[in-house]
Parts: C-alpha cells; structure tokens; sequence
C-alpha cells in the first residue's frame, strides 16, 4: 500500500512535469522587456511603501500615488499582450453551436470591433492628454502626463496588434 | 432609449465573443454617442477604474500563486496534506480536499488550482486504482474553495465594486470555506464505504511530523496572509506583496528552485492575468458610472420592490440570477457586470453587502463547474486527458454538497458573518 520508492518516482515526475511548463518561456520576446521594468517597477514601488511604513516606521508620501499609475501602465501595456495571445477573457458558449466558417467569421468581425475600439481608445487618450497632462501629481512634482501618454502608447500598439492577428487567424483558420 | 441600445449592444457583443472589456466599454461608448455627452469621458472613467490602491492586491495575489505553483511545494502540500487526513477509508478523497483547502489559503483563483494542484491530485489518485471520474469530481469540486477562503481574487474586486472592506470579506469567507470542505469530506466518507475504496497511509506521528517539517515553510504563507489580515496588522494589499516576498524568498534562498527563466514566466503569466482582469474592471468603471449617473440600479430595486420585500425571496431569486449567469459568464465579469445592478437591491431589503458578496461568489463558483463555461472542467480536462463531457457527469455528483451549503449561508448569515462582526464591528 505505502510503496515509498514508487511515491518519490511519481512526486519526481509530478514535479519536472509542472517545473518545465513553468520554465517554457519561448512565447517572450524583448519585445516585452519595457512591460516587464513597468510591472517589476510596480513590484518595487510598493515593496518600498511596506518596508518604509514596517521598518523604518515613516512611509514615504509618494509610493501610494506612483503605485496606482504604475498599475494603470501595466494594466494597459498588458493589453498588448492580451492582444498578441487572444488571452482576453470571453464568452465562447455560442461559437460552441455554429458551424466553424460562421465562427470563424464571427470572430473576425469582433476582432476589427476590438481593434477599432482600441484606435478609437487611442485617439481620445491623445486629447485626455492634452487636456489633463499639464496637471501635476498630488504628493510629488511631476507631470501626469507620462502616465497618459504611456497609455495611449499601449492603446495604438493593442489595436495594430489586435488588428494583424485578426488577419492572422483569418489565414490560418486551424488553431 | 439610449440605455436600451447600451444594453442589447452589450448583449449581442458578449454572445457574439468581443473581449468582455470591449463589449463593456464599447457599448457604454455607444451610450454616450446617442446621450450625446463627450466621448471622451469612456477613457477617462476606464483609467479612474484602474486606478485604486486595494485594486494593487490583484497581480501581487496572481503573482504570489504562481510562484507558489511549483512542483516542489505543490508536492510538499500534497504529502502533508497525505500524512494528516490519508489514513481515512477513500484517503486520498479527502487529501485532495484538505490539500485544496490549504492551497486556497495561498492563492486566489480556483481556475489555477485546478491546474497545479489537480494534476498530482489525479495522477496520485488514478495510480492508486481510484476510478477517475471520482478523481476528477471531487478535484474539480473542492477547487473551488479556492476563492472562499482567503486570499481570494473574486472577493477583492467584489470588495473594490461594492465599496466593502476586503479585510472583512477575508474574514467572512474562512468559515463557508471550511464548511464547503467539510462537506465534500462527507461525500467521500459516502463513496468510500459503497465503493470500498482503501485507505492511504496508515497514520504515523512520525510521517506526519516529517511531512509537516518538509512542508512547514509554505504552510507559512496562509498563516502569514490571514492572520495578518485578521490582526488588522497588514491591509490585504500589503498581505499580498507580503506573500510576493515570502515567496520569492523561499524560492531563491531556501529551496533554489527559482531560476530566471521560471521569474521570467511568472512575469508574463501575471502581467497577462492581471491586464485581462483589470481591462474588465475598469470597462466596468465606465458602464458602471453610466447606470448610476441613469440610476439604472434604482429603477430596477423599486421594480423588484414591487413584487416583494421579503429578504428570503430576494435572496434566492439572486441566487438563481447569478447562478444562470455564472453559468454561461466568466467570474470576473459576472462580478463586475452584475454586482453594481444587485447591490442596491440587497441594500435597501437588509442583507449585509458582506454576507452578499460570499453569496455571489460562491454561486459563481458552481458556475465554473457547469457547462458550458465551466472554466475549472476545460483546465481539468485539459491537464486529465479526460473528455470534457465526462468531466460534467463526473463532477455533477459533487454539486450537491456544495448546493446544500449554499443554502446553509444564504439562509444562516452568522455562519460568514460571525468572524468579521466578531474581529472588526
């Protein structure tokens, strides 16, 4: 019943299965590289504000503020991403029940959708840039406008993204 | 009128598969084109969304469970897991419930312990002559304490879209989380004495002692997430980086497992998960402010006033709603999409927003676990090999447990509401 040697065989197996799914990176590229400083940042920025309120017990004033807009960088350069991998989340359950032409089709359409809201997202973070980039952060002298213009950045490249692997996938239907 | 075509374009883009961000935003873009208010306030309210500090909580938890996702401490959980509930008829059932009850206390999303997890669950089941649909029902099943029990993703954005405390929402979901365990044990302790299934391991001190030595510094990590949170020492986001901490020291200076390329995929897997997450939120912002500005969700309490005031009534026809809608409807969206339009309901009859968003998520729990989007059946029959049909008949059994505690917390709201009444109010 309790065969120790088979037990560790199997944990060893386990283990290397889960490990090389966790080590397979071929789908990174540098590419990414700017999306990964922006996260890692994030990471640091509010590892800062533990530290300093735990340890030095005086939080800095700014890592609060400088945490959200890093999160709203990372939010919308992962849409890139998101766009790059067909990772965003969907309801499929009606492709489920249409002939595989008409799905087909169907996402397609709402691929141009998508790459068209992303545009048009892209052209209006121009003019809230403009409009709101010259005001300054609450808790320490620097523009927003970085953060805007980060975004809009982010916005265009999911849209001409979005909009190439709509062509993509349309070419080579078997996924 | 313009609500209305909101509201059908909406529709038709969910079904039709536009991303559930786009189809949110776009249709409350629509919205403004037709009201005729500036465009550009779509933007602008998405980025408002985004742009909140509890919301920081959601890649530091996603991080921190991937990176716990190793094989070595998953194995590590599993044989501790083995060596405390083992010895029971059916032992390796109620392994895979109590090692999904401690993973649920160091991640937050059920669909991920389904995947880690789930695999050495079957696999260690199978091999010891379980049948496997036995094995993947009550893996599927008890995933989903995952999300009950803190850390808990759902419960984050729950609490951000309600305006509730995540601390006391943590709090409320310990003991649901427990009982949701409890039950399924039952289930197994049932089918282990029809079927005849053996026990595991006999019971040892001194395995159990060893199992818990090897697996005592991942144990940690639960211990460290709610009992800072219960303490009131730690706000959850600062008990997620927390956890990110903990974690990426016991990967590069205790166990040495944590190599570039392992940080460099748990980079892209949170970044990617977390964008996909917070894309909805902060569509959702935008519909959202639309039906307050229109107060849509008003409207709707008043009608459904109508009809009755008796809270137990309300109660279920919630529950019914959420339950279909989880059932063809992604947890996060469901969240964001239906919690705004529920809330003032639940309000304005009594039932604590607390009470309500264990409710929610939990209804929405079973959601994963029924065609035809049950997300936590697809991940299980990816990683088992088993037919995705069969995955449904196989977990169908274990609903029934799950259902009855449903009911249990809809009706008893001391059971989730005790601890946080007892620790914060």
């Amino acid at each position: 019943m309790n065969n120790l040697s088979s037990d560790s065989e199997i944990a060893k197996e386990i283990t290397s299965q889960i490990d090389a799914q966790q080590t397979d990176i071929s789908d990174i590229s540098w590419w990414d590289a700017p999306i990964f400083a922006v996260f890692w940042a994030l990471i640091l920025v509010v590892f800062l504000q533990f530290f300093s309120r735990y340890v030095l017990n005086n939080s800095i004033s700014w890592t609060e503020e400088i945490a959200r807009y890093l999160l709203i960088v990372v939010t919308f350069s992962g849409a890139t991403i998101c766009a790059r991998k067909k990772s965003h989340i969907y309801l499929d359950f009606f492709h489920l029940y249409i002939p595989g032409a008409a799905s087909r089709a169907l996402f397609f359409l709402m691929d141009l959708i998508t790459a068209a809201f992303f545009a048009y997202a892209a052209w209006s973070g121009v003019m809230l840039a403009n409009r709101m980039g010259h005001q300054r952060m609450i808790s320490i002298d620097v523009s927003r406008s970085w953060m805007f213009w980060a975004v809009v950045i982010c916005l265009a490249i999911t849209a001409i993204v979005t909009l190439i692997r709509a062509f993509h996938s349309l070419r080579r239907p078997a996924l | 009128m313009s609500l209305a075509i909101m509201f059908v374009l909406l529709a038709v883009l969910l079904i039709c598969g536009a991303p559930v961000a786009v189809a949110l935003a776009g249709s409350s873009l629509a919205y403004l084109f037709i009201a005729g208010m500036p465009p550009i306030s779509m933007l602008h309210n998405m980025i408002n969304g985004v742009n909140s500090f509890p919301l920081l909580a959601v890649p530091f938890f996603i991080m921190a469970g991937h990176l716990m996702n190793t094989g070595g401490i998953t194995v590590r959980i599993f044989n501790f897991a083995r060596a405390l509930v083992g010895w029971a008829p059916g032992g390796l059932g109620h392994v895979n419930v109590g090692a999904s009850v401690i993973f649920a206390g160091m991640s937050g999303a059920a669909v991920a312990d389904a995947g880690g997890l789930g695999n050495v669950e079957i696999k260690a089941m199978r091999d010891a002559g379980y049948d496997t649909s036995f094995a993947v029902g009550i893996t599927a099943a008890s995933s989903t304490i995952g999300p009950i029990i803190p850390p808990s993703l759902p419960l984050v954005l729950y609490g951000v879209i309600a305006q509730v405390s995540i601390g006391q929402l943590f709090l409320a979901g310990i003991v649901p989380g427990l009982l949701m365990a409890v039950s399924l044990m039952i289930m197994v302790a049932w089918y282990s004495r029809r079927r005849n299934y053996p026990r595991d391991l006999a019971f040892s001190w001194g395995i159990l002692g060893k199992a818990s030595k090897d697996a005592f510094l991942p144990l940690m990590t639960p211990v460290i997430i709610i009992g800072g949170i219960s303490t009131g020492l730690f706000t959850p986001t600062e008990a997620a980086v927390g956890a990110v901490a903990y974690s990426l020291v016991l990967g590069t200076v205790i166990y040495r497992t944590l190599t570039i390329r392992h940080l460099l995929r748990v980079t892209m897997d949170t970044v990617e998960t977390t964008a996909a997450i917070m894309l909805i939120v902060g569509a959702a912002a935008v519909f959202a402010w639309i039906l307050t500005a229109n107060q849509s969700a008003q409207h709707l309490a008043n009608f459904v006033l109508g009809f009755t005031d008796n809270k137990n009534l309300i109660i279920i026809l919630i529950m019914l709603l959420v339950l279909v809608v989880g059932c063809f409807m992604e947890t996060i969206a469901a969240i964001t999409i239906l919690v705004p339009v529920l809330l003032p309901v639940a309000n304005t009859v009594g039932i604590d927003p607390v009470h309500l968003g264990i409710i929610v998520i939990l209804n929405l729990m079973l959601g994963l676990l029924t065609p035809p989007v049950g997300m936590v059946l697809y991940v299980l029959s990816r990683v088992s090999g088993v037919r995705f049909e069969d995955c449904v008949k196989a977990t169908a059994p274990f609903l029934i447990p799950l259902l009855i505690v449903l009911f249990l917390l809809a009706f008893i709201p001391q059971l989730s509401m005790a601890l946080p009444t007892l620790l914060y109010r």
